[in-house]
């Protein structure tokens, strides 16, 4: 179930925007548009985790699931294992979508309440008309083991379930397909803490176990350096910041990412450190500020920040960072 | 304690298995109406199988006879009796209902879910249409569609199903809106679902309480469609009886003899009650068991 | 660091003996919090912090006495706030209490700000409701508070609605209508959970100078160990509907004596930590409240149980300023077994 680890990407973006309309009045003209991503380029290699990382707004959600195509993109191109999917169709979109899979945030609503566990987790293999009914049934069941699901699950209904129980569901059917990718949304949010480490070991462990790819997108950074090989900061539909984790850490050249790391409630640093406080509010993804979307809250804006907008620019050892004067702000 | 960790709790408590919902029905509420329609349609069905010939027997010499015992409810102007006609009448009348109900919930119903999930501008027209028709007036519109084909049972049952379908389209668009937002519909797709799997394998399910209850309504509605149009010699043609045609018969005789109208009036009025509280009873169950966990 | 006096004099808020049970479908009785006590000296911060289920916000809410049927009070629960028992007071009374002696904010702005009526209408109205003053010296108050709580520009944004308002900024306005009769207390529960991390940093800020510049006590409800960690001079522990540790937070946090703390305290991810390492986790779930195992509630889940752990529930074992509801705790010092004292 591993494949290789090579230099080619599982999943390429180049230059990926998705903008919603805005409509009003009676003939619906566009009068606004959410530029939830702004242009995005990344790379996600076989075998790592990807980690993305942002506040709301940053289209962090959205960018996932255009990499998917649960949306499309308003332009740009996606690659997955070489081949270009932005424009399949029907048919060819359903191939596709069994070797990426995605988990949701909110298990509460991602479950049909009108399904069982066990019909919730063969979904996949019943609508790509995989093995009998009772082929589908029995490896449902080893799946559910897999994630920590005991087999009499399998007859309740997600209302039953804790909220525990709903996440590990969510996984199981993603895995059910044998995917390459997984994009997880957000998967351990909702969760209680001590639930929390259970589902994130777990998912360390099916990514051993099966081989899996993970983009992984969440607005905790202590959770995504845990689990993310390389992590993605984004603000407002841009990334800003793409590093390893560690050198995120260590080194995080943008101001954001500065800001971000210090914001962070962190039960042994608490009180030694001094926190950087970002003024005011992140501004609307449909009126983004000129220039460096940023500079309205970055404490070490300068005038040209607000003419050119900064480029995702590569220093080394794969650590790129979008800003004027990246390495700059401290805290 | 959180309020959907109560709820949890409580659903755990009171319901071990299965769908649950249902178990959360109100079965006196229910049992009245639903036994009442069900008798109805049930005798209805039968009587004309066993004496078929019964509603249009004439006996002109015993014209508009009170009750006796070879005719429990007396007869009309042209002798025949009326209990046989009454029962024929209400079959015809559920004849209408249903049929028309199931071809408005099929045709309309698929439509509003396609249009509320499909991108396609198609879908824009088709509302656009079914607004045009729902700003008719039913009756006007019935009237229009039977001049139109013909005026006996298909007809009729063409008609008040074309009546119907807008509101079917409107509601179930509004449904698979509602019910779009949830990721469920989203995972349906990611998993690789089509539109049609999504629209009827994993949508359809969860919309089945409010369709049911719309239904209820549009079998009363279509009811009293039938009778409108056959009282004003629109619907099913003499001698066939239909509940409206009684009315309009009995109105003629109004001064002589207001007994024979009374009947299919208090009848129709019993079946319209019948479905409103069905449909009642089901709106406030299906607003109840929508308990969400958070 | 306030000092630690037992004096009724500091002491701004007691609470013995609170039970609060509710009423299910199925007859039985839900008991969400069992008996239990806390006090909060004046101008501290206190953090109580628990999982969901385990019955903080239901102990926030029966402060102020905001429980309603079908949930209930013990007959035996006592809050002492400011020198008054509550749960003694008319619904007059209390009316007076909530607002001048103590105020409260929640998760979700939407809960306590009418989206009818503009930001500025609502402090100002708040104030107006416990003192007689006029609307242009409320307005003027109600000014005063926006910038307290920085919301920039209040002059222009006390004529906006809650829905022109961000996230961030409705909070504020909550935070204001709350103390704008300047209570003694305030009552926050999980009032950042639903914010943007950069803006939760803004808001704890301000909670902190509030303490500083009113000398207004803090009692915060999570579920983040960070958050207390940041801002709060004590902390407890609750889990399922107890108290199970409580003290000082720089002693809580780093020597922390009962299993549950420490097991949380282990499976949070921090930055920085080791990315090979697996998180410990705690196995298994919290227990169903309404049949609850004997003995300790938490025995069912803990590597360190044993005999007595399931016959007898722990009661909170203090030893100075610090309790842990633990029998480990009672166990005499072995060579390398922390106890308390």
């Amino acid at each position: 179930m591993t494949s290789p680890v090579t230099n080619v990407p599982l999943l390429e973006a180049r230059s990926v925007y998705k903008h919603f309309p805005v409509r009003r009045g009676l003939l619906q003209r566009v009068v606004a548009k959410v530029r939830a991503v702004d242009g995005v380029d990344l790379e996600i290699l076989p075998l790592e985790t990807f980690g993305l990382v942002g506040e709301s707004g940053c289209g962090k959600s959205t960018l996932g699931r255009t990499l998917v195509r649960l949306l499309e993109p308003t332009s740009g191109e996606i690659r997955f294992q070489g081949e270009a999917i932005t424009r399949l169709q029907g048919r060819e979109t359903k191939r596709i979508r069994r070797d990426m899979q995605f988990i949701f945030q909110d298990s509460a609503t991602s479950l049909n309440p009108r399904k069982t566990i066990g019909e919730i987790v063969a979904e996949g293999l019943l609508i790509h008309n995989i093995g009998t009914a009772r082929e589908r049934h029995s490896r449902a069941l080893e799946i559910m083991n897999r994630v920590g699901l005991g087999p009499a699950l399998a007859d309740r209904y997600p209302q039953e379930c804790s909220g525990g129980q709903r996440q590990r569901v969510g996984i199981a059917r993603a895995l059910v397909l044998e995917p390459k990718l997984v994009i997880a949304d957000e998967p351990v949010s909702s969760l209680d803490v001590s639930i929390q480490s259970q589902v994130l070991n777990l998912l360390v462990d099916l990514r051993q176990r099966f081989g899996l790819t993970y983009l992984f997108i969440a607005h905790n950074l202590a959770v995504v350096t845990y689990i993310a090989d390389r992590v993605a900061v984004m603000y407002l539909g841009k990334v800003v910041e793409l590093a390893t984790s560690e050198d995120l850490l260590l080194n995080p050249l943008h101001p954001y990412t500065v800001s971000l790391l210090s914001a962070i409630p962190d039960v042994m640093a608490a009180r030694r450190r001094k926190r950087v406080i970002l003024a005011g509010e992140i501004p609307s993804p449909m009126s983004p500020p000129s220039g460096c979307h940023f500079r309205t809250r970055c404490p070490i804006a300068q005038p040209i920040c607000a003419e050119v907008e900064p480029t995702l620019v590569s220093g080394g050892r794969g650590h790129s960072v979008a800003c004027h004067f990246p390495g700059t702000f401290s805290g | 304690m959180s309020k959907a960790a109560l709820a949890m709790l409580d659903a755990a408590a009171t319901n071990a298995k299965g769908r649950g919902s249902f178990e959360r029905l109100r079965a006196p509420a229910l049992a009245l109406p639903g036994l009442f329609l069900a008798l109805l349609v049930l005798i209805s069905v039968i009587t004309p199988l066993v004496l078929p010939d019964a509603p249009f027997q004439q006996h002109l010499s015993e014209a508009l006879a009170g009750p006796s015992s070879a005719h429990p409810l007396g007869t009309d102007e042209l002798g025949r009796d009326l209990l046989s006609r009454l029962i024929l009448g209400t079959r015809i009348s559920f004849e209408v209902g249903f049929g028309s109900t199931a071809v408005a919930l099929a045709i309309g119903g698929l439509l509003g879910l396609w249009s509320g999930y499909s991108e396609n501008p198609v879908g824009a027209v088709i509302m656009r249409l079914s607004d045009v028709l729902l700003a008719f007036p039913s009756i006007l519109l019935a009237m229009l569609v039977v001049t139109v084909m013909r005026t006996d049972l298909p007809g009729v049952i063409v008609a008040v199903a074309l009546v119907n379908i807008p509101v079917f389209v409107r509601l179930n668009r509004a449904l698979m809106l509602s019910q779009r937002r949830l990721e469920y519909v989203e995972a349906a797709k990611a998993l690789g679902g089509s539109t049609s799997y999504v629209i009827l394998r994993a949508v359809l399910p969860n919309v089945l309480a409010p369709l049911a209850v719309q239904s209820a309504l549009a079998i009363a509605n279509a009811v009293l469609l039938e009778a409108g149009l056959s009282f004003l010699g629109l619907g099913v043609q003499p001698p066939t009886p239909s509940l409206g045609l009684e009315l309009q018969e009995a109105a003629a005789y109004l001064r002589q003899d207001a007994w024979f109208g009374i009947f299919p009036g208090l009848l129709l009025i019993l079946i319209v009650l019948a479905l409103n509280k069905l449909a009642d009873e089901g709106a406030r169950w299906y607003g109840r068991t929508d308990l969400k966990v958070e | 660091m306030m000092s630690q006096r037992s004096d009724f004099d500091s002491e701004l808020l007691r609470i013995e003996h609170l039970t609060v049970s509710f009423a299910t479908s199925g007859g039985r009785r839900l008991v969400a919090i069992d008996d239990i006590e806390l006090t909060l000296s004046r101008g501290s911060i206190l953090g109580l912090v628990g999982e969901s289920g385990c019955g903080k916000s239901v102990t926030a809410r029966s402060i102020l006495q905001l429980v309603k049927p079908p949930g209930r009070i013990g007959a035996a629960s006592r809050i002492w706030l400011d020198g008054r028992d509550l749960t003694r007071l008319s619904p007059d009374e209390l009316r007076r209490v909530r607002g001048p002696i103590a105020g409260m904010i929640f998760q979700e702005p939407s809960t306590a700000i009418n989206p009818m009526y503009t930001v500025g209408n609502q402090i100002s109205e708040t104030i107006r409701a416990h003192e007689r003053v006029s609307g242009r010296v409320a307005r003027t108050r109600a000014l005063e508070l926006m910038s307290l709580v920085r919301i920039p520009a209040p002059n222009r944004r006390y004529d906006d609605f809650p829905h022109q308002m961000s996230g961030g900024m409705r909070q504020r306005v909550m935070i204001a209508i709350a103390i704008a009769c300047h209570p003694k207390l305030l009552i926050a529960d999980e009032p950042t959970t639903a914010l943007d991390v950069t803006i939760q940093a803004q808001i704890l800020e301000l909670l902190t100078n509030l303490r500083s510049q009113l000398g207004m006590a803090i009692l915060i409800i999570t579920h983040d160990l960070g958050i207390v960690a940041g801002m709060a001079d004590r902390v407890a522990i609750m889990y399922a509907g107890r108290i199970v540790e409580q003290g000082r937070t720089e002693e809580v946090l780093q020597d922390p004596k009962h299993p549950y703390t420490q097991g949380l305290l282990k499976s949070v991810p921090v930055l920085g930590m080791d990315r090979g390492a697996r998180l410990p986790s705690i196995p298994g779930t919290v227990p169903n409240l309404i049949d609850l195992p004997p003995g300790c509630r938490f025995a069912p889940r803990c590597a360190s149980a044993f005999e007595k752990c399931r016959i007898e529930e722990p009661r909170l074992i203090q030893l100075s300023d610090r309790g842990a509801a633990c029998w480990l705790c009672e166990l005499p010092t072995r060579p390398g077994t922390a106890v308390l004292g």
